[in-house]
């Protein structure tokens, strides 16, 4: 190692600070201790890095940085809470929101009564709460009968005192995930004619577990309806009445199910 | 990680001010930066496993942060180094004590900037040149050239002027 080698090491050195005894230094510190001149320039080098490291840490730091960073935070803390706060505000409106929808709409399949009876408070809730838009409106029911059956769902029987009032129109509607044929008809004793009093709905009777349920010997009042239910050659029917001439058809279909 | 996030300020947002105005010479630069890292430390420092890594820690995000903002500024080329030049220039302490803290800064950044962060640390902190190299992330080799050639060239800049107006290679007072 020469004299400029050891300069080049030495620059690196900090007294106090690096070992001297480190491989690297100790080599160049023991060439200084025998070279004059060496010695000399690394007390000169020594004393001016000091100096230096001095003039460094002799940087003002601005009056008030301190309690701005802190004072910073608190407002980073106060915008996270202020954010997190409101971000649980609309999460809890949003979840109230769509509770409030699916309980309106009865959407809670799953939860929802899969029994005769089930099926037969969902339909009266579609017919007298939602009334959807009818997928066909008319009132000939032959055009009615093949629009379902074009659809597969056309294997359905009106008793006789039903196929003597006109139809309003018909849907193919769900339930459970299985189909249900809505048909909607008008008894004659409401007006408009396009308003529909009776309301029939047509499914398979193995889509319930308890198809007997549908007891024709039995009208059941169920919200603003009147129902009946039966099954005949697979299917199950609920029949709905709203005000007395649609009653009055109806008690007809229950006395001629009666004689089957 | 149990660290209070005042006494965390308290203890440390001084030598983060230093070291960062002796990167960007700029006091309100320097402010933001010392604050940024704290705002990361508030948001990222749970992260941190090893309390004793806390201040290298702080260091290492306000140094990415400054290459974060000069990058985004321009681009400096990123070039290794050989050796220090062969004659270094000799600074003596009476001609250190002349100058006051913002001469020296502003020497300091006149050096070549891929320098003046290694050098900034060398003469503010007492770490060793292993921390120093974990802190910018680069290999010790590098650091230890990097620190040699940013001192020879500040030593250079802080030389008086020699009569014909360049620094002198020996200003020994």
């Amino acid at each position: 190692m020469d004299s400029t080698q050891a300069k080049e090491i030495l620059l690196l050195y900090r007294e106090g600070i690096d070992r001297p005894d480190d491989p690297e230094f100790a080599e160049a510190l023991a060439l200084a201790k025998r070279d004059p001149e060496l010695g000399d320039w690394l007390q000169q080098e020594q004393a001016a890095q000091k100096v230096l490291r001095a003039k460094f840490k002799e940087i003002g730091v601005p009056e008030g940085l301190k309690e701005q960073i802190l004072s910073e935070r608190r407002v980073h803390t106060n915008l996270g809470f202020r954010k997190k706060a409101a971000f649980a505000v609309a999460a809890i409106a949003l979840a109230l929101l769509l509770l409030s929808i699916f309980t309106t709409l009865d959407l809670f399949p799953n939860r929802e009564d899969k029994h005769f009876s089930g099926f037969r408070t969902r339909m009266v809730r579609t017919a007298v709460g939602l009334y959807p838009k009818m997928d066909l409106e008319t009132s000939d029911l032959s055009r009615i009968h093949d629009f379902l059956a074009q659809r597969g769902h056309g294997d359905y029987a009106l008793p006789s005192p039903l196929a003597r009032t006109a139809g309003t129109g018909c849907k193919v509607l769900t339930w459970q995930g299985h189909p249900v044929s809505m048909v909607c008809l008008n008894s004659g004793g409401t007006t408009p004619q396009t308003k529909p009093d009776l309301f029939l709905f047509v499914m398979n009777e193995n889509f319930v577990p308890d198809p007997s349920a549908a007891n024709p010997s039995e009208i059941v009042q169920v919200s603003t309806l009147a129902t009946l239910g039966w099954k005949q050659n697979g299917k199950l029917y609920l029949l709905g009445a709203l005000g007395t001439s649609a009653r009055e058809i109806q008690n007809s279909v229950a006395a001629n199910l009666k004689q089957l | 990680m149990s660290l209070n996030f005042e006494s965390l300020v308290a203890e440390y947002y001084r030598p983060l001010y230093q070291f960062a105005f002796s990167l960007t010479q700029v006091e309100a630069e320097a402010c933001d930066l010392t604050q940024q890292t704290f705002y990361i430390w508030a948001t990222k420092g749970h992260q941190l496993r090893d309390e004793t890594k806390v201040k290298s820690w702080l260091f290492t995000t306000l140094h990415r942060e400054f290459l974060e903002t000069r990058r985004r500024q321009t681009r400096f080329p990123q070039y290794e180094l050989s050796q220090v030049e062969a004659e270094l220039p000799t600074l003596s302490p009476a001609r250190v004590n002349q100058l006051d803290s913002p001469q020296v800064l502003q020497s300091l950044a006149q050096v070549d900037q891929v320098y003046q962060a290694p050098v900034a640390l060398f003469y503010l902190e007492d770490y060793s040149y292993k921390e120093i190299a974990e802190i910018l992330d680069v290999p010790m080799g590098t650091v230890k050239s990097r620190i040699a050639r940013g001192i020879a060239q500040l030593h250079k800049l802080l030389a008086p002027p020699s009569p014909t107006g360049q620094p002198s290679k020996d200003s020994r007072g």
